[in-house]
């Protein structure tokens, strides 16, 4: 009887700083999943943040301000536009459509204010000479890394 | 009594037997004592243990908000138009300010206040927070926590930031401080964009950490974002034309309307002047008002192609019909109606393209007066359109029961009705969709809209085709013609009221489409009070539609119908596959 009374109270013993154990751990982690969250949404501001910035960068005002002042871009004109086929009805017309003028729209170039800021950081105008069409094909890869 | 008989350790009085209850009653006293403490014990820790347990929470456990982001607001294309951001704030606790005077000086001049002022913020000791500057910059909050004075605390809050800035901010409106949308499609769509702020309630320790949960936590509900219909490319460039306008020829205001055909959204919609959104103190009404649909003006001869559309819809007149215009005047009721210059016999195509004003009342004038009302109210004149959004007027257009002829010729020129530029550029809807009206909107759908038919196809592409001529030559608008794309509209050039007659002020529109045979696109133009010399539509308003046809058509990858002599100055390598 003594004997499994002892053994009854240490059972409770280990029982009971279990308990202690696993409250304090729970409270630590609690913790430190509250400092995680907390990061989280710190981390989720600043990205927001920074989103709000790379958009304000690249806007249309700074972007064709950019183009003209230091790449020393121009709007493209339809009078300096090679319209193109795409290369599905280009397949599907033969060779002999490509010399016509018929073209899909979204074959159109972009012009300056659709390059990307990326770009702002050439000093020299290396498109300037170009003709319409590279100009269009060097746009059209560059708006690639542009703002989804 | 000899010295032995006196014994201090034998009193008399101890002598006689103390009774035993008296020990036992003690005894019992003092068990009492302890069963009462126990029944007490028992009663408050086990019984009645909820007032306790109330005030132990109270003690330890804070409810925490979890705040609620504001919905953003893009363009068609996704890009943000408006957006919260966290930006620090500067508070303070005048409770337990600790007012060292060098401290307060540094503080002062970090906040770019004056001493005395911030003395004076921070006076009432009883106040337990004060803000001192609300949403600066991350430097300043920086500086201002390193000098560590008691009492000064930062918090973050968020700060609605618009990255296209003026261009867009009659549209897209702004906030308060506190968040609250107070115009544009930020008041319109408040609730939707606020969401709900949650709770959470939790134990923190000594440190101000949370430890743990207590379970009834609330999460927030984000604002929904929105979608504009307004593609920001197209606007940046509609804004920048108009503004040049504005300027340019003196005027002291200016709207621009542009709509998608197909669907009825608005691609732009500006004003000049504008505003900065980011930073909305100091503001005029001049500079917030926007003007493309709150203000109502007669439309002038951009009124004509109405009263032409439904003569042909009426069989009154053809094309070709020839009207007698005589010598530019003609005198009705009291009054002389002019023509600018004398047109003599023109036919139906030559009245739009010229914009004679006596051809358009001879028209008119053959038609009962409720034919016209009911054109003039199936387009949409006089009711307020039925798009949400702040401000929204419907003009005015009277009833035709009090129209007397004069008021019916004058209207058929755009006199003695009123219409936003808003309505203009939707009625117009009338001619680029072959006899439809659509519905208009601000949200993006991106779907074919269905309209309501009011003339047949036939005689809307007739109306059409005169509208071309009016950009061509011997029209009242050839700068109104771009490259690559056809283009037709209607100007129109009205004097501006002034206390009770009309005074030498002018306002010139354009309303046109693009590209004429198929139009994709609406653009509707006015200066108002140009000053420079020029005020005809046709010289003022008509070239911003060009520049902006021209963008927003290349913006939409809408190919030109129209031969272009090519400039390229080199071919172009052959496209490997």
């Amino acid at each position: 009887m003594t004997r499994l009374n002892a053994l009854l109270l240490i059972a409770v013993l280990c029982s009971a700083f279990y308990l202690v154990r696993t409250q304090y751990d729970s409270r630590r982690l609690y913790t430190e999943y509250d400092h995680a969250r907390s990061e989280s949404r710190r981390l989720d501001l600043e990205r927001e943040r920074l989103e709000v910035e790379r958009r304000s960068q690249g806007t249309s005002l700074r972007v064709e301000k950019v183009a003209k002042e230091q790449l020393h871009m121009k709007n493209v004109t339809p009078a300096i536009t090679q319209y193109v086929l795409e290369p599905a009805q280009v397949l599907a017309h033969g060779a002999k459509s490509t010399s016509e003028p018929k073209a899909t729209p979204r074959a159109m170039p972009q012009t300056a204010p659709n390059v990307a800021p990326a770009n702002a950081t050439h000093t020299d105008p290396p498109m300037k000479t170009q003709v319409a069409g590279s100009l269009a094909l060097k746009n059209e890869s560059s708006s690639r890394i542009d703002i989804p | 009594m000899s010295r032995k008989s006196v014994q201090f350790t034998s009193s008399p009085l101890l002598a006689s037997k103390t009774p035993i209850w008296r020990s036992q009653f003690i005894v019992a006293l003092i068990a009492l004592g302890f069963l009462g403490l126990i029944v007490r014990a028992a009663f408050v820790q086990v019984i009645e243990n909820d007032f306790f347990k109330r005030q132990g929470v109270v003690r330890f456990v804070r409810t925490q908000d979890i705040p609620a982001d504001r919905g953003k607001i893009f363009d068609r294309n996704g890009q943000i138009l408006a957006s919260s951001v966290a930006v620090p704030s500067i508070f303070a606790t005048p409770e337990d300010l600790d007012r060292d005077p060098v401290k307060m000086a540094q503080l002062a001049k970090l906040l770019e206040m004056t001493l005395p002022d911030l003395q004076n913020r921070t006076k009432d000791e009883d106040k337990g927070f004060v803000w001192l500057r609300r949403m600066v910059d991350e430097p300043m909050a920086d500086q201002v926590k390193a000098l560590k004075i008691k009492g000064i605390g930062v918090r973050k809050e968020y700060k609605r930031i618009y990255p296209e800035g003026e261009a867009v901010a009659h549209v897209v409106g702004y906030t308060t401080i506190e968040n609250n949308g107070q115009d544009g499609a930020e008041l319109t769509f408040n609730t939707n964009l606020t969401g709900h702020k949650g709770s959470r309630r939790i134990i923190k320790n000594r440190f101000g950490e949370a430890v743990e949960d207590m379970g009834q936590t609330l999460a927030p509900v984000d604002g929904q974002d929105l979608q504009l219909s307004i593609d920001s490319k197209v606007q940046y460039f509609a804004y920048q034309k108009l503004k040049d306008a504005v300027v340019g020829h003196k005027a002291i205001a200016g709207s621009i309307v542009v709509l998608d055909v197909n669907t009825g959204e608005v691609l732009a919609l500006a004003n000049y002047p504008s505003f900065t959104p980011n930073s909305h103190t100091n503001l005029t009404g001049a500079q917030l008002r926007n003007r493309a649909i709150t203000d109502t003006f007669e439309p002038g001869s951009t009124m004509k192609p109405f009263v032409v559309g439904l003569a042909l819809e009426q069989g009154i007149v053809t094309p070709d019909t020839i009207i007698q215009t005589g010598g530019g005047k003609l005198a009705m009721g009291g009054f002389t109606i002019r023509d600018d210059s004398p047109n003599g016999a023109i036919s139906v195509r030559q009245v739009i393209q010229k914009s004679s004003n006596i051809g358009a009342v001879k028209i008119s004038l053959q038609m009962p007066p409720q034919q016209l009302w009911g054109m003039f109210t199936q387009v949409g004149f006089g009711q307020k359109p039925q798009v949400p959004f702040p401000g929204l007027v419907g003009g005015k257009l009277r009833s035709y029961k009090t129209w007397h002829p004069i008021e019916q010729a004058t209207m058929s020129y755009g006199y003695g009705l009123s219409v936003s530029l808003f309505q203009l550029a939707h009625a117009y809807t009338l001619f680029a969709r072959e006899g439809e009206i659509i519905p208009l909107s601000l949200m993006k759908h991106n779907e074919h809209v269905a309209g309501v038919r009011v003339i047949s196809k036939q005689h809307a592409d007739e109306v059409r085709q005169m509208l071309h001529m009016v950009a061509g030559p011997g029209g009242t608008a050839p700068k109104a013609q771009t490259m690559g794309y056809s283009v037709g509209g209607k100007t129109g050039t009205a004097h501006k009221v002034q206390g009770n007659g009309y005074s030498n002020k002018y306002r010139g529109f354009f309303v046109g489409m693009a590209p004429i045979e198929n139009p994709r696109i609406i653009v509707a133009v006015m200066i108002d009070e140009p000053t420079d010399g020029f005020y005809f539509g046709g010289d003022v308003a008509a070239p911003v539609f060009s520049q902006t046809v021209q963008q927003a058509l290349r913006v939409m990858g809408i190919q030109p119908d129209m031969r272009v002599k090519p400039q390229v100055v080199a071919k172009a390598e052959p496209e490997s596959f």
